[in-house]
């Protein structure tokens, strides 16, 4: 008779584990820097949903895990965890960024121009070689960004005519949802830190609800750039500002639908906001409609808006979190199993005595 | 620091920090859950990241650590726990669970009755008890200020009256020290009235909901019923165990080619009653 206990569980593991790192050890081949250029849209994933804008550590948690980019975004967080918080970077605008690409689908031609800059929007998805590409002339395509290139937001004319909503702000100081986790009413911007951390498909699956079905929000792109934003810091020794680098972000303000404005009653625009690490236009974009759906509610004419519901995001947009708890069911649950089949049982005898 | 380049515990000093902050206020309002950041642990989400970090931010060397999954210390996210925990701390293992000073455990409390001094730490999946009848968290937050909970007791009536008793098998709602209803974590029935009236202090950490409660030492716990019915654990019909024999406690039923099997969940307890039966076979 053999005892069916699992006790040799050091030695499976290990050679799980051994087998896993087996399967993929022809990434150690890979240089971090092909990563880090050839594959920078990965890297900006796992750095935006990881929380922590580190190129060289997004490289190698990608190789850790195979390109699994949820597994390489949990290195990062799991990472972030050991790291001490210094201090707070000042804030940046987003007419400050370095420009890389700004465009707005709400007017034809906008003070500063549409700047295309590099995108993928306008590639046909075949395999095939593209033509034509060769006779483009490269004096368009530079490295890196403008430094002088700083434009206003394509809503600024709206907003200087007193046109789009501005939301009260009663927030002395931005929540930080690493230090503290927020209770309901969520602080706006609680609910930014977590969708700008949150997971590129969950962000995109609950805008689309409101795209689609379960909202009214039909939003027209106002502001989508892309660009490196400076990153200044107050020196702890000489208090004197400091530039400690620069890093991609992505930024979009989504225009919505009008109503009066609870502050005067006046009819204005809604502006829903979206941001996050590295060129991400997808879940800029996503953020952005999330943001709008959930502050202007009042504005929403549709059934159950799934979206507006802070409860529904704040809880379930999270990589790490909703990955996690979904691979959980994995482990052992032969006890709860086992009470569950003693309640099946006395119900079922309950039954059959009915 | 140490060999593997992390700081004592894994975490910084000051998450660590507001962990034990959050402990205390759970161990003040007993059963009331307490929200804390959470941070993210090398461990995934709903793997135990919330005991974790519970233990973390209590253990120190001189600590001998247990960790438990289904009552197994051989159970392969218990290994990966303990390994961990061992790897930043430097404490003692053990698999005694008189010996360890912090137990850490996923759905059991050990079968061996604990001490003061000791510490159970729990892994959570629902904090809120209220979850499965209310979802929305300022309304729960609402209902625990208020004593509501006819909502659970509604439940209770439902089941009860269609199923003879409450379909909840694991997890079930227990009112703490004559006031706030809370989740045990997914231990079975036949744990919880080990929970009241324990000698040892009784953590509970939910990582990824980022919540902590606490039942401290020698407090009333009991199942939420009906003063009419009683609260039935699961009976085994006086199974045993086929390893150690052992008959009055929770037992996990394995279907094997030579038919069905019931051995100790618990497996430290079923070696201590193997040695027992040892002893007395030899003398």
């Amino acid at each position: 008779m053999s005892y069916v206990a699992i006790k040799g569980g050091n030695e499976a593991i290990r050679a799980s584990k051994r087998f896993f790192h087996k399967q993929i050890q022809s990434a150690d081949n890979i240089e971090d820097s092909d990563i880090i250029d050839g594959l920078r849209f990965a890297c900006d994933r796992i750095m935006a949903e990881g929380a922590l804008y580190t190129e060289k550590l997004a490289a190698k948690a990608m190789k850790l895990c195979g390109g699994d980019l949820l597994e390489a975004a949990f290195y990062i967080r799991a990472h972030r965890s050991t790291c001490q918080r210094i201090g707070s970077t000042q804030p940046v605008a987003g007419e400050e960024l370095h420009l890389l690409r700004r465009i707005s689908s709400a007017f034809k031609d906008i003070k500063g121009g549409q700047i295309l800059g590099p995108s993928c929007d306008y590639v046909i998805r075949l395999f095939t070689n593209p033509a034509g590409e060769e006779s483009i002339d490269d004096q368009f395509i530079k490295e890196g960004t403008n430094d002088n290139l700083h434009i206003e937001s394509a809503l600024q004319s709206l907003r200087q005519d007193d046109r789009i909503v501005t939301l009260a702000n009663r927030e002395a100081a931005p929540f930080d949802v690493t230090r503290a986790f927020p209770l309901p009413p969520y602080p706006r911007s609680s609910v930014m830190q977590i969708m700008a951390r949150g997971e590129t498909g969950s962000l995109l699956a609950f805008a689309y609800t409101s795209m689609r079905g379960f909202g009214d929000v039909h939003p027209t792109i106002g502001d989508l750039r892309l660009g490196m934003a400076e990153m200044r810091f107050t020196h702890p020794f000489t208090g004197n500002t400091v530039t400690i680098g620069a890093i991609r972000v992505t930024a979009c303000e989504t225009v919505g639908s009008f109503a009066p404005d609870p502050k005067d009653g006046k009819l204005r625009l809604a502006v829903g906001f979206g941001f996050c690490f590295g060129f991400n236009e997808t879940k800029a974009i996503a953020m952005s409609i999330l943001d709008l759906a959930m502050n202007h509610r009042g504005y929403s004419v549709g059934g159950q808006a799934i979206a507006a519901n802070p409860e529904m995001i704040v809880h379930h947009v999270d990589a790490i979190e909703s990955m996690g708890f979904t691979n959980h069911f994995k482990l052992p649950h032969y006890v709860t199993f086992q009470a569950d089949l003693h309640v099946f049982n006395a119900a079922r005898q309950n039954d059959e005595r009915k | 620091m140490n060999e593997n380049n992390v700081t004592f515990g894994f975490f910084d000093e000051d998450a660590k920090k507001e962990i034990r902050r959050a402990m205390l206020k759970a161990v003040a309002l007993p059963g009331y859950i307490v929200p804390f950041a959470s941070r993210e642990m090398p461990i995934a989400r709903g793997w135990g990241t919330g005991g974790l970090q519970i233990t973390l931010s209590i253990i120190t060397e001189e600590d001998t650590l247990k960790v438990i999954d289904q009552g197994c210390d051989g159970s392969v996210n218990a290994v990966n726990i303990r390994d961990f925990i061992l790897q930043v701390t430097g404490a003692d293992e053990t698999t005694a669970t008189p010996e360890a000073t912090i137990i850490q455990t996923r759905h059991r409390v050990p079968e061996h009755p604990l001490i003061e001094n000791q510490t159970l730490v729990y892994q959570v999946p629902y904090p809120e008890v209220l979850t499965t009848v209310e979802p929305d968290t300022a309304r729960q937050k609402q209902m625990h200020a208020n004593v509501d909970y006819a909502k659970l007791w509604v439940l209770l009536y439902e089941d009860t009256s269609q199923f003879g008793d409450s379909r909840i098998s694991a997890r079930y709602p227990v009112e703490v020290n004559g006031h706030f209803v809370m989740d045990p974590s997914p231990i079975p029935k036949y744990d919880i009235p080990r929970l009241s009236n324990n000698p040892a202090l009784q953590l509970f950490g939910a990582g990824r909901e980022k919540r902590i409660y606490a039942i401290p030492p020698y407090t009333e716990v009991a199942p939420l019923k009906f003063s009419d019915r009683d609260f039935a654990v699961e009976d085994f019909g006086g199974k045993r165990c086929q390893r150690c024999g052992a008959s009055d406690v929770y037992l996990d039923e394995v279907h094997l080619d030579t038919g069905v099997s019931y051995f100790c969940s618990d497996t430290y307890y079923c070696d201590t009653q193997m040695e027992t039966k040892d002893a007395a076979g030899t003398s």
